[in-house]
């Protein structure tokens, strides 16, 4: 039996990018993992048990990339982990094509360096449940951050906003916006909880020019679109606009495009007619995003059909931040 | 085929476009689409019946032009529950095409099979990009545990609030609600967990127990209410 999943269309490249960094063949590069301490195959595991066998070995051999280039930090590890991933996209797959991989590596490295203050889950406030997942990776990022990342919840409407803040025990921001001025308010603030989710604040926008002042304000360094609900109307516009304001501002800010819209189906536009028109979220994130993932948040067939690898995109999130902080405890203890 | 005299009288004019259609994505390839069985994917429809007091959800895995797998689901109204295991037996084996002439029984489901004809064959599929696209069973997929219909009951009225009566998760049994009388939570029971737990041996009490959750701030509640008596 072959070792993991597709097998056959993945070795090839995968050989390509090990022996670029001198080593001879995948056994090779678990036995450098093994050699520094770890066990990423185990580690990968416990992180989603019904991952797929290739999401355990893309990981290892992200992590034999990471120890070859001596990489000191987590941060740094965790970038090397995704050219790993990218190693395991099946050529000519839409993952290929979007680079998942590095985007995972850079979304990782990102959430682990101190210079990113505050993580955005900008989303259509489509579900109580949505930030959930947000939550859990900044959790598991501020294992090794200094400085704890900033969760904040940037969404469409006021009222949403104020409801799922209440439900969910985070803080309430009521903004106004100052159109003629263009200024964002603070005009209250109301905490619904006294425990670490009343940390996570959030906010709810009337239109794509306060979503924006709102990313400003908190000084939003990386962003996840969320679902469905208004993907074309919200998330992208925002996302976009306030790219290209970091951009003149020479600020940096890394968003990604994740969620169903462009995950796994071709949202579309409300014409529903005419050849073009297809896709206009996957369109959208590809004009505005640094890493567009592809596939399900949780379930890794979906995520494997894509041409990845068979894990889920948040827990996937999880396991490159874990893989890479192992790898600087290992160079910390002197292993490599 | 016949031609009038006027046609045959006409000197011909060379067509210059010969390109072929935009190609569509299925399955993670894209393609030309020209014939029926050139159409594969798994997506959905929602249709609407005349006085539209119910609506159809219909998913069709449609694997070359063929109907593999057929989800209904339909709410509000008693009789379309009838017409959908009706057309849940049509669906399955047809093609497509056939699909859009043949009865569903139901208003809402025939306008369901209308949308659905137009998201597939314009390439908005849930599987567009999905290498071989998704497995027959996937539909089972959308309901989840228990195989029941995800279905939102929710009421409202000015003087006396909200009411939320499904959700989800499940059956509401409790609203909780904070010192100022907002909602802040609610519990709930999964009668699709529910009944499995009876059919497996449990008597309805321990299965009604073991099949409870809640979600949100239901431990800071000052007062849980019945939604459906107080």
């Amino acid at each position: 039996m072959a070792l993991f999943e597709s097998y056959e269309r993945r070795i090839d490249q995968i050989n390509a990018v090990l022996n670029s960094y001198g080593i001879s063949s995948i056994e090779e590069a678990e036995k450098i993992t093994k050699d520094a301490g770890l066990d990423v195959y185990d580690q990968v595991k416990k992180i989603q048990p019904i991952c797929f066998e290739n999401a355990c070995w893309a990981y290892i051999v992200g992590a034999a990339i990471a120890i070859k280039k001596g990489a000191a930090k987590a941060a740094d590890a965790a970038a090397a982990i995704g050219e790993g991933l990218q190693a395991f996209c099946i050529p000519g797959s839409v993952a290929d094509h979007r680079k998942v991989g590095l985007g995972h590596g850079n979304l990782g490295k990102m959430l682990l360096q101190e210079e990113t203050e505050c993580f955005c889950f900008l989303a259509g406030h489509e579900s109580f449940a949505a930030a959930e997942g947000a939550i859990g990776i900044a959790e598991k990022a501020n294992k090794v951050r200094q400085k704890p990342l900033r969760v904040i919840l940037n969404g469409l409407g006021k009222d949403a906003a104020q409801i799922i803040s209440r439900i969910n025990g985070f803080t309430f921001v009521e903004t106004q916006y100052d159109y003629k001025e263009a200024t964002l308010n603070v005009v209250y603030e109301k905490p619904y909880s006294d425990g670490l989710r009343a940390t996570v604040k959030c906010y709810g926008a009337d239109d794509v020019q306060e979503g924006v002042a709102i990313m400003h304000h908190e000084h939003v360094g990386v962003s996840i679109t969320g679902n469905s609900t208004n993907p074309t109307r919200f998330q992208h516009p925002v996302a976009g606009t306030y790219k290209k304001e970091c951009v003149e501002q020479g600020k940096n800010y890394f968003s990604v495009a994740s969620g169903g819209g462009t995950g796994r189906t071709l949202h579309p536009d409300n014409m529903a007619a005419g050849p073009a028109s297809y896709g206009m979220t996957d369109t959208m994130g590809r004009m505005h995003s640094d890493a567009q993932f592809a596939g399900s948040s949780s379930v890794p067939a979906h995520v494997e059909m894509m041409g990845l690898i068979g894990m889920g995109n948040n827990p996937m999130v999880g396991a490159t931040v874990a893989v890479a902080v192992s790898v600087e405890e290992a160079h910390k203890a002197g292993k490599f | 085929m016949i031609y009038t005299k006027e046609v045959e009288n006409m000197c011909p004019v060379a067509k210059g476009a010969k390109h072929e259609p935009a190609p569509i994505p299925e399955e993670g390839k894209w393609v030309h689409s020209k014939k029926i069985e050139d159409i594969s994917g798994f997506t959905h429809g929602i249709g609407w019946c005349a006085p539209q007091q119910g609506a159809c959800k219909l998913s069709l895995n449609v694997k070359n032009g063929v109907i593999e797998e057929a989800l209904v689901e339909t709410i509000g109204c008693s009789g379309m529950t009838h017409s959908a295991a009706m057309a849940a037996e049509i669906l399955q084996g047809k093609t497509i095409l056939e699909a859009l002439n043949t009865d569903l029984v139901c208003d809402a489901i025939n306008t369901a099979m209308r949308e659905l004809f137009l998201q597939i064959v314009y390439g908005r599929t849930q599987s567009a990009f999905s290498d071989d696209g998704l497995a027959v069973g996937a539909g089972l997929e959308d309901l989840g545990k228990g195989l029941r219909s995800q279905v939102g009951t929710m009421y409202a009225t000015k003087e006396k609030g909200v009411r939320y009566l499904e959700m989800a998760e499940g059956y509401v049994t409790g609203i909780a609600l904070d010192a100022d009388n907002e909602v802040i939570g609610y519990q709930f029971v999964s009668l699709g967990k529910m009944t499995d737990f009876i059919k497996k041996g449990d008597d309805p009490n321990t299965a009604w127990e073991k099949a409870k959750g809640q979600y949100g701030r239901v431990a800071d509640a000052v007062k849980i209410i019945d939604p459906r008596a107080e």
